[in-house]
């Protein structure tokens, strides 16, 4: 036979046998959510959790002692930690590659706070509101309820939340007899003055880069205005809003009255923080690790000069804002240990978890009561105290289409700080993106 | 995967009644039927592995696809992620940086690689110690390579920063602006590829006999006369190959703007592998990323054929 | 041979070729420098501004945590067994195809050329749900044969026309002289042939390990558990979510790079020599 006829045959016989062998894949078994079973039994059974890792007081890991302490609660049930990479991107690319091919591994996953849109829409987790009593979901604090919950039901079991904070160089302060900004009108002033010393070359710095963390500023300025930049129930963009305009316009006031560099605009957050520790910026809006860090002789020049508090707000407002951040439990629909898994992911957001992270991890807690505990007072950490009055404000995070959203929020803020777009024409930019973005049609 | 063991001994010349290696129709089956035996492995590994991902991802390219408990969804067969893509600015506008990007670095590289082959080939000892310095930036691993370069252009303490700085007095954020962004990208993408491009274009080099040189010095041609009447002519065989799968790299190019610039300030540096990527895994719509793909490798696959069909002879080698 | 002039006076040291050399060498090497230093910086030292040349206090943290709270050894063993295994296999395969594929031998060469090419084009990103779904199938998941196998296919087509290129660079009179002889293909092949195409065989060689080292989005999906995990995976996971420890990113690519620096400085003139081997072309 010549090349052409046998090549064609080969051919034709591999590609039916591939398509064969995809075609009868043997899945998970998709329990239906009303039969799944929530009672974990004797036997020793075995979860596969997906997660990084989950800081201590001292830099350390705080999942073996999660997992040990589980372990007295459920002696048969045993937990592998399958190692994920810390960058939500590249762990949303590995877990939907392989729950969307019906995986039945890992059965717990650690996930964005930004994802329960997107799981939701592509089955990549498991619906949680009937699993547990109704009133297990009150034990959080509003605003993340409304980020973990899309259409009504949760599809996350939250771990810990990161908030944002205004780190300050309390040195400069007090060598220059100022006081602590209680506005972001003060905020200007001071770092005003203290430009003009020479001892800092940037007041004010933040993540202003095209990316994700820009969309967390806006939505807190925003928020700082009295506004939203979507409804509640993230189906209409409201970005044309008078409180939007007067947010937009005080970021690009940042840079033209030499608050804030231009650099900040490509300043993510390492970044950002590198330019504090370094003692170029006298003030930081940053992560609650920020603190640690910035306080650390070994990651920081101004080690023991910092001193932290909440994001201001607006002069004559008394509420202060941040949006959250942080990492919750998600359930994979095709596990094959669901009573389990479930046991896992829900101890994780449940009081005892939530003690030992107030008492030895390094993150805030999600649990409301859990931040305000006599743990917690012990613990003495000031992002405890600063967490328990601020107002959460999420993200839009209950959409499919949330990663296209952002987009269209921080591409265009961008462009309004640095000054390239007007206020109105950008926001009206921003609001034709957004509403694209949510009729899906984004590209 | 032993396979050639499995499939020799090939024909034997005296046992068969054809192909016995006696007359020209016989030399020539039995050539043809060694080749088959010969490529088969190879060919059917490439048909196996690579042709049902490649059709699958086209398939769902003509459809509008939904991820269900079942697995990936057909809800209908359309044309409409190829429309979209067809409006889409930003289509346009990774296409037309991925080939910018592409003609400036395979250009550049080609030129830097061809004075380093040439360079190397008169280089007496020390040319071993040049060929291994030479293989490492390619030996380095390409995301730990642009974490390097990202540490070098970092805005506070890169050392380009304060080299630039120190030139210029003004304080550059190389990764965030649009050009020096893309410069930098390029820069970072020309030192690891040119080593390798020299040394595929040295092997080259070295097959063009003494004689040929001596020749030429003997009409009294120049150095530049040399080069383009003596080295290229004989080159160009390797030459296109090496143009060739250079520019299938480029245009597919993923890793480095992926750790340096995430497509970034924006989407100034957004290749089109980097876009399929943004949107397959972190919009998560299918239809729409695996038509970024197949119009990718449509864009590319025909290119190449026209610059084949262009160079037909020196791409068969023939001479 | 390289083709060297007698140069006298000055001329000895200051030429165009020892000063290309020079200039080579430097550029090549001042990231290469960068790279090593900053692997013995302190995290402090690493995050100066302005960057010191040389480390103030030289230290071995970064290697200790990409080794002892990272399993890099694991890692690079996984990645030794599996970039050797897929070059040894891709030379085989290429050799034998790239040659059947030379001189008209097969009817259709030409297409079969073109169709490998254009494979070769299609995007990673596309096939990697696809292959992961086949992988799972056949529960080549967390192996090394799962990454061995795709890392074939990608990199065959590539070097198939590259054997080819060198291979049709053979006058076809050694050929049939062979043939004449009354020798067998094989023994045509690994007598007359393969001892010609060793240039051909290095580059192939050398691109595909290096493909198959640096290659990240597929090891990742596929090899995620630890015991099973490649080098780039590996140092990716180094990071923390708003951090990236560049310290140890060097460290362990420092690690993961001496190995195979070692291997070519030993083998350097066997190198050469292989590489200019088809210089014997009369």
């Amino acid at each position: 036979m010549d090349i052409d006829r046998r090549g064609l045959l080969v051919g034709a016989a591999g590609l039916a046998g591939t398509v064969a062998l995809a075609g009868c894949a043997p899945r998970g078994e998709r329990t239906e959510i009303g039969d799944w079973p929530t009672e974990v039994g004797d036997e020793p059974v075995t979860v596969d959790w997906w997660s990084a890792q989950i800081a201590t007081n001292d830099g350390g890991d705080l999942r073996p002692r999660l997992i040990e302490e589980f372990g007295k609660a459920y002696p048969n049930v045993r937990i592998n930690v399958v190692e994920a990479a810390a960058d939500t991107d590249t762990n949303r690319t590995t877990l939907t590659t392989q729950i969307a091919a019906g995986s039945q591994s890992p059965d717990v996953f650690h996930g964005d706070i930004a994802w329960p849109g997107q799981f939701a829409e592509n089955k990549l987790a498991t619906p949680l509101k009937t699993l547990v009593p109704d009133d297990f979901w009150d034990q959080y604090p509003e605003g993340l309820r409304t980020a973990a919950s899309v259409d009504g039901d949760y599809y996350m079991f939250p771990i810990y939340i990161d908030n944002s904070f205004l780190v300050y160089r309390q040195d400069l302060l007090d060598k220059h007899g100022l006081q602590v900004p209680a506005s972001w009108e003060e905020v200007v002033e001071t770092s005003k003055k203290l430009i003009d010393t020479g001892d800092v070359d940037y007041g004010f710095v933040y993540q202003g880069n095209v990316y994700e963390g820009m969309t967390c500023n806006v939505v807190e300025f925003v928020a700082d205005a009295g506004g939203l930049l979507t409804d509640e129930g993230v189906t209409e963009a409201t970005a044309t809003s008078s409180e939007a305009k007067r947010a937009l316009e005080f970021m690009a006031s940042l840079i033209t009255e030499g608050v804030t560099p231009r650099a900040s605009l490509t300043y993510i957050e390492q970044a950002s923080l590198d330019a504090f520790t370094t003692g170029r910026a006298a003030f930081l809006r940053n992560w609650s690790y920020s603190y640690d860090t910035a306080n650390s002789p070994e990651t920081s020049s101004v080690a023991g000069a910092v001193g932290i508090r909440s994001r201001p707000g607006f002069d004559g407002t008394d509420e202060t804002h941040t949006t959250i951040g942080g990492w919750g439990s998600y359930i994979n629909p095709h596990t094959l240990v669901p009573a389990a898994a479930l046991a896992w992911a829900r101890w994780l957001a449940d009081e005892d978890a939530q003690q030992i992270i107030v008492r030895e991890g390094g993150v805030i807690p999600a649990r409301t009561a859990s931040l305000t505990s006599p743990d917690a007072v012990a613990a003495a950490k000031p992002q405890y105290s600063i967490a328990a009055d601020y107002t959460l404000v999420p993200r839009p995070t209950a959409t499919a289409f949330y990663p296209k959203v952002s987009q269209g929020i921080y591409v265009n803020a961008n462009s309004i700080a640095a000054g390239q777009s007007a206020v109105g024409t950008g926001l009206d930019r921003m609001q034709r993106q957004m509403e694209t973005a949510l009729a899906g049609q984004a590209l | 995967m032993t396979t050639q063991a499995g499939t020799a001994p090939a024909p034997a010349k005296a046992s068969t009644g054809r192909g016995s290696g006696k007359g020209p129709r016989g030399i020539v089956a039995t050539r043809r039927r060694t080749a088959l035996i010969f490529s088969t492995p190879a060919l059917l590994l490439i048909l196996l592995v690579t042709v049902f991902p490649v059709l699958y991802s086209i398939v769902l390219s003509f459809a509008r696809v939904s991820i269900d408990y079942d697995g990936f969804q057909i809800e209908e067969f359309t044309v409409g992620n190829y429309g979209a893509l067809l409006q889409s600015g930003a289509w346009y506008q990774a296409l037309g940086f991925t080939l910018l990007y592409t003609v400036v670095t395979v250009t550049v590289e080609l030129v830097l690689g061809m004075l380093a082959a040439l360079v190397l080939e008169r280089l007496g000892v020390t040319r071993g110690w040049m060929l291994a310095l030479l293989l490492v930036p390619w030996s380095l691993v390409t995301i730990v390579s642009a974490q390097l370069w990202r540490y070098i252009y970092d805005s506070t303490y890169g050392i380009a920063t304060w080299a630039i700085q120190g030139v210029t007095g003004d304080a550059p954020v190389i990764l965030g602006e649009p050009v020096s962004a893309a410069v930098a990208l390029m820069v970072a993408d020309i030192w690891k590829t040119t080593p390798f491009v020299a040394i595929i274009l040295l092997a080259g080099l070295v097959m063009i006999p003494e004689e040929h040189y001596e020749a030429a010095e003997l009409d009294g041609s120049s150095a530049w006369q040399t080069f383009w009447q003596v080295v290229m002519p004989q080159l160009l065989p390797t030459f296109t190959i090496a143009v060739l799968f250079r520019v299938l790299q480029a245009f597919g190019v993923f890793d480095l703007p992926f750790v340096l610039t995430q497509g970034g300030p924006g989407t100034a540096t957004q290749t089109l592998a980097i876009m399929g990527y943004r949107v397959l895994f972190q919009d998560i719509n299918i239809g729409p990323g695996a038509a970024i793909a197949t119009t990718t490798a449509i864009i590319v696959g025909v290119g190449c054929l026209l610059f084949l069909r262009a160079f037909r002879n020196q791409a068969r080698g023939e001479s | 041979m390289a083709r060297t002039r007698i140069r006298r006076g000055w001329r000895r040291w200051i030429n165009v070729v020892n000063v290309g050399g020079v200039v080579i060498a430097l550029v090549t090497a001042l990231p290469l420098y960068w790279l090593v230093v900053s692997s013995f910086k302190t995290n402090a030292e690493i995050a100066a501004s302005p960057p010191t040349v040389l480390p103030q206090e030289w230290s071995f943290d970064n290697y200790v945590t990409a080794f002892v709270s990272n399993e890099l050894a694991v890692y690079m063993v996984n990645s030794v067994v599996v970039a050797v295994a897929t070059t040894v296999i891709v030379l085989g395969l290429a050799l034998f195809a790239g040659y059947a594929l030379t001189g008209g031998k097969l009817r259709g060469s030409t297409a079969i050329m073109t169709v490998l090419l254009m494979l070769s084009v299609f995007p990673a990103i596309a096939v990697l749900t696809p292959i992961y779904l086949i992988e799972r199938q056949l529960g080549l998941l967390n192996s090394h044969p799962g990454l061995i196998l795709p890392y074939v296919a990608f990199n065959l087509p590539f070097a198939i026309w590259i054997m080819r290129n060198y291979l049709a660079g053979i006058p076809t009179t050694i050929e049939e002289a062979s043939e004449i002889d009354g020798a067998s293909p094989l023994r045509t092949m690994f007598s007359v042939i393969l001892p010609m195409s060793k240039p051909g065989l290095f580059t192939v060689g050398v691109f595909t390990f290096t493909a198959s080292w640096s290659e990240f989005l597929l090891a990742l999906t596929i090899n995620s558990e630890t015991s099973f995990r490649t080098i780039p995976v590996g140092i990716a996971l180094f990071s923390t979510e708003f951090s990236v420890p560049f310290g140890a990113i060097f460290a362990g690519s420092v690690s993961a790079t001496v190995p195979i620096v070692v291997l070519v400085l030993i083998f350097k003139r066997s190198i050469v020599s292989g590489l200019t081997s088809g210089a014997v072309k009369g």
